[in-house]
C-alpha cells in the first residue's frame, strides 16, 4: 500500500540521516550566503522556504535545487516522531535516550511555532518620547487612518505582502478600494529628474510631480529599504486620483464624503495596551578611548487600564519583560540623543530552554545508567 | 530485549503523518491580512525613520502633510504652495507692493553646520565666506512659537536683484529633536527690512502639531554591539589616493578632503562630497562651482558645451574645467571638478587651486574618480 510505503520512508534511519547531513550543507552554504544576499533575504531564501530556487541569468523562472530549511526541518521532525511511535517500546534502560529524542523534538516543534508566531519589532524613542507602538524595520504597511472623530483614530492597515501583488484592494472598513499601479520594495523619490527616475504618475497629495525610481532590495543589517507606491483610491461614485504614498513621505489627507482620512505608506506598527516614555539614554565610554561601556535606556512604563506606572531600568543583557514581550536595548541614535529598543513577542520562547534541559537530562541518564551497570559488572567479577 | 523492533501499531503513525501534512499545508498557506484597529488620538511624536535610506532623503522625510505647523500670516503676506524642499511659503507684500521671499524648511542632521549654510546664502548675495568663530558672533536669540531659536541677517552689497537691488535674507532657525527648522526671508534689502517685523511676529505665532517638531529626526543610529563608536558617519569608497595627496581633517558635509602642494605658495584641494538622489542636479553646483570662481552662471546648453564625461563604476561622469578667480583668496584658479553617480548617491570631486598644480594634478585627479568603488553603488 503506497501509505506504508511513505510511512516505511518517513521512518527510515537513512532518512535521519539524510536530513542531517543536508541541514550542515543547508547551514554552510545559507551562510555563506549571508555574505551576498545580506542577513534577512539569506533568513528567507534558505532557511524560511521548503526549496532554494535558482534562476537562469536574464530568466524569470525559478527551479528548485536543493531542500530549504522548512523542508529538512519538517521532514526531520516527521521522521524523530514517526519513528518514535513505529519502532520504539518503553524501556526503562532507553529512558535516557527517549528523554534526548524528546527534547530533539521539542528543538524543532519549538522553532516552528517560533517562526509562526514570534515577531520583531522595533521602538524608537528621542529622549522625553512617549510610543504606545512598536514599529517592523522589514515589513511596510498602507495605513488609512480615520481621523474624523475627536476620541480615537480608526485604522485600516494593509500589509506590504497585499500591495506587491498590485491588484484592486477592497476591505468593508475601508472607505474606497486601492488600486496598486506600481509597488516598490525599495524606492529613491527626487524632485527633478534624473537617471533612471521616472516621473511619478500621482495626480493628488505631496507626490505629483515627484519622480521615483526603483532600487535593488538592501541586503546589509545596517540599512533598510524605503517603499513606495503608486496607488488609485476609488469610491463606488468616481476615482479620487493617484497618489505616491512613500516612506519618504508622510501621512496625506482624503475627504470622502465627510469623513478625514489620512493614508501612508510606513513601517508596519504593533499598538500596544501601554505606553513607554524614555527618560533618559546613557552611552558610557571608556575613559579616553571611543570604547562602549555601558547602554542603557531609562522608561517610564505607563498602563491606563491599570493604572500601572513605573520606571524601568533596560541595559545590555536586562531586557523589560512585559505582557508577553521582551524589550531589549538593541540601538542608539549618533547623537546619543535617542535609544532604539527591539521588541521581541515569541511565545514560545522557552522551548529552547526546556528542550535543552531535556537533551541534557537524558544523556546524563543514559551516561549514568551504562556507568552503574558497568560498576556492578565490575564488582561482580 | 529490541527496542527497535518494528511495532504492530501503525495506525497512530499514519494519523499522526496526514495531520502533519495538514499542519504543515496550513502553515504555507498562511496569509497576513488587513487589519482594523482603534487608537486613542495621537499627542505623541511620530518617530524618525530608524535607519539611513538606501535613497534619497530630499529633506522630505518631514512628511508630505503639509503643515506639521501653524502659524498666524501676518497682514499683506500670502501662502504659495510650497514647492521643492519646502514645508511652507509665503510672499511677504509690502504695503506699495514689493515683495519677499518667506520659506519653511527641515533639515535632519544640520547641527553643527551652522556655519556652511550661511556661507551658502552668502555666496548667493555675492559676498565671500566668512569664518565659522565670527558667523557664530552674529547669531541673535529670536523667539519661535514658545522657544528660543537663533537669528541671523546677510546682506549683500552687489545689485544681484534685477541687477538693481542687493539682496537681503534673514533666517530663523530653531534645532529640535535632530532637526533644523529653517525660516527664511529673503528679497531685496529695502523689503526685508521693511517686512522684518512682521517677520519676527509671524515667527512667535508659528506652532508645532502633532510632534511636527521631530518627525524628521533621522540622525541614523548605531548598534549597541558595535565594539567603537564610529567617528566616520558614511562608509567611504574603495579609493587609492596617490601617495602626494595630504589627507586633511574632514568639515561637515564633506566624506573627505585632500591636500595638494605645488612649488612655493601654490596649492590645491580636493573636496569630495556626496548627496543622496542628484544632489540638487549637475546644472545647479557647476552654477555654484562657477560663482566660486567669479564666473556667470550657465544653462543647461551651456553646461551641455562645457561638460565631458568619463567612464565609472557607476556610470557616466560629467566632467569640467573652469578658470577663473577663487573668490575666497581673490587669486587666480582653476577647477576640476566631477559629478559621479553611485547607485543612490552622487558623488561630487572637486580639485581647485593654483592653476599649474591643478594641470599637474588633473590625469591623477580623474583616474582615482575613475577607479573609486562605491559601498552602495552600482
Amino acid at each position: 500500500m503506497v501509505l506504508d510505503r511513505i510511512l516505511d520512508f518517513f521512518t527510515s534511519l537513512r532518512l535521519t540521516v539524510v536530513c542531517l547531513g543536508l541541514a550542515l550543507i543547508l547551514v554552510f552554504i545559507g551562510t555563506l550566503a549571508q555574505v551576498d544576499l545580506g542577513l534577512y533575504k539569506a533568513q528567507n531564501e534558505f532557511f524560511r522556504a521548503f526549496f532554494i530556487y535558482w534562476s537562469p541569468p536574464g530568466s524569470a523562472l525559478k527551479i528548485p535545487v536543493f531542500p530549504g530549511g522548512y523542508l529538512v526541518g519538517s521532514v526531520l521532525l516527521i521522521n524523530l516522531i514517526a519513528a518514535h511511535i513505529q519502532r520504539f517500546t518503553f524501556s526503562w534502560k532507553k529512558s535516557g535516550i527517549l528523554m534526548a529524542h524528546a527534547g530533539l523534538i521539542l528543538l524543532l516543534l519549538g522553532q516552528l511555532l517560533t517562526d509562526s508566531f514570534s515577531s520583531e519589532s522595533a521602538m524608537h524613542l528621542r529622549v522625553g518620547e512617549t510610543l504606545n507602538y512598536s514599529e517592523e524595520d522589514r515589513h511596510a504597511e498602507l495605513a488609512v487612518v480615520d481621523v474624523t472623530d475627536s476620541d480615537a483614530d480608526k485604522v485600516v492597515a494593509v500589509p506590504d505582502s497585499l500591495l506587491s501583488r498590485g491588484r484592486m484592494i477592497s476591505h468593508a472598513e475601508l472607505p474606497f478600494s486601492i488600486g496598486v499601479e506600481r509597488y516598490y520594495a525599495n524606492s529613491s523619490l527626487t524632485n527633478a529628474s534624473g537617471e533612471s527616475f521616472q516621473q511619478s504618475p500621482a495626480t493628488q497629495g505631496g507626490g505629483a510631480g515627484l519622480w521615483m525610481r526603483e532600487d535593488p532590495r538592501v541586503t546589509s543589517t545596517d540599512y533598510r529599504d524605503l517603499p513606495s507606491a503608486v496607488v488609485e483610491l476609488v469610491t463606488p461614485q468616481a476615482s479620487l486620483g493617484k497618489w505616491l504614498v512613500s516612506e519618504y513621505l508622510g501621512a496625506q489627507t482624503v475627504t470622502v464624503g465627510n469623513r478625514t482620512y489620512q493614508i501612508s505608506l510606513r513601517p508596519r506598527r504593533h499598538y500596544k495596551p501601554f505606553r513607554l516614555q524614555l527618560l533618559k539614554f546613557n552611552h558610557a565610554i571608556y575613559k579616553g578611548t571611543d570604547i562602549p561601556k555601558d547602554f542603557s535606556s531609562v522608561v517610564r512604563l505607563e498602563r491606563p487600564d491599570t493604572g500601572e506606572a513605573r520606571e524601568v531600568r533596560i541595559f545590555m543583557n536586562n531586557p523589560l519583560r512585559y505582557d508577553g514581550e521582551t524589550f531589549y536595548q538593541q540601538s542608539f541614535d549618533k547623537d546619543d540623543g535617542g535609544s532604539v529598543l527591539e521588541v521581541v513577542h515569541n511565545p514560545s520562547w522557552l522551548t529552547p530552554y526546556i528542550s535543552c534541559a531535556l537533551v541534557g537530562a537524558g544523556l546524563a541518564v543514559q551516561f549514568l545508567m551504562h556507568l552503574v551497570s558497568f560498576a556492578k559488572r565490575r564488582v561482580a567479577t | 530485549m529490541n527496542s527497535f523492533r518494528r511495532s504492530q501499531r501503525q495506525s497512530p503513525c499514519k494519523g499522526l503523518l496526514i495531520a502533519f501534512a495538514l499542519a504543515l499545508a496550513a502553515g504555507g498557506c498562511r496569509r497576513e491580512e488587513i487589519q482594523v484597529y482603534r487608537i486613542p488620538k495621537e499627542t505623541a511624536a511620530t518617530p524618525a525613520a530608524p535607519m539611513t535610506a538606501s535613497g534619497a532623503d530630499m529633506g522630505m522625510g518631514m512628511g508630505a502633510e503639509k503643515p506639521s505647523l501653524t502659524w498666524t500670516l501676518p497682514s499683506g503676506w500670502q501662502q504659495r504652495p510650497a514647492e521643492q524642499m519646502r514645508l511652507a511659503s509665503f510672499s511677504a507684500v509690502t504695503k506699495d507692493g514689493r515683495e519677499a521671499d518667506v520659506a519653511v524648511i527641515a533639515l535632519p542632521g544640520m547641527e553643527g553646520k551652522d556655519g556652511q549654510i550661511i556661507n551658502m546664502w552668502r555666496e548667493q548675495v555675492k559676498l565671500p565666506p566668512g569664518d565659522d568663530a565670527a558667523l557664530a558672533a552674529k547669531w541673535e536669540k529670536v523667539s519661535i512659537g514658545s522657544k528660543e531659536g537663533k537669528l541671523f541677517e546677510v546682506i549683500g552689497t552687489e545689485p544681484v536683484i534685477d541687477n538693481k537691488f542687493p539682496e537681503h535674507i534673514l533666517v530663523a532657525v530653531l534645532s529640535e529633536g535632530g532637526v533644523n527648522w529653517y525660516f527664511k526671508m529673503a528679497g531685496p534689502d529695502q523689503t526685508v527690512r521693511d517686512e522684518r517685523p512682521a517677520f519676527l511676529e509671524f515667527l512667535k505665532s508659528v506652532a508645532f502639531v502633532n510632534g511636527g517638531m521631530t518627525m524628521a529626526a533621522n540622525p541614523g543610529r548605531m548598534s549597541t554591539n558595535a565594539k567603537e563608536t564610529p567617528t566616520q558617519d558614511e562608509p567611504l569608497p574603495d579609493w587609492q589616493p596617490p601617495a602626494d595627496w595630504q589627507p586633511l581633517a574632514t568639515p561637515p558635509m564633506l566624506r573627505a578632503k585632500f591636500l595638494v602642494p605645488g612649488a612655493g605658495d601654490t596649492r590645491a584641494e580636493i573636496n569630495i562630497s556626496a548627496s543622496s538622489g542628484m544632489g540638487g542636479g549637475a546644472l545647479a553646483n557647476v552654477v555654484r562651482w562657477r560663482g566660486q570662481l567669479g564666473l556667470e552662471p550657465v544653462d543647461q546648453a551651456g553646461l551641455d558645451q562645457l561638460a565631458t564625461t568619463v567612464d565609472t563604476p557607476g556610470g557616466k561622469a560629467l566632467i569640467v574645467d573652469m578658470s577663473g578667480t577663487d573668490k575666497r583668496t581673490g587669486q587666480p584658479a582653476r577647477l576640476v571638478a566631477a559629478i559621479v553617480p553611485a547607485g543612490s548617491e552622487t558623488w561630487f570631486y572637486k580639485l581647485m587651486g593654483t592653476g599649474s598644480v591643478v594641470e599637474k594634478e588633473k590625469a591623477a585627479f580623474l583616474q582615482f574618480v575613475q577607479t573609486a568603488r562605491y559601498p552602495h553603488g552600482s
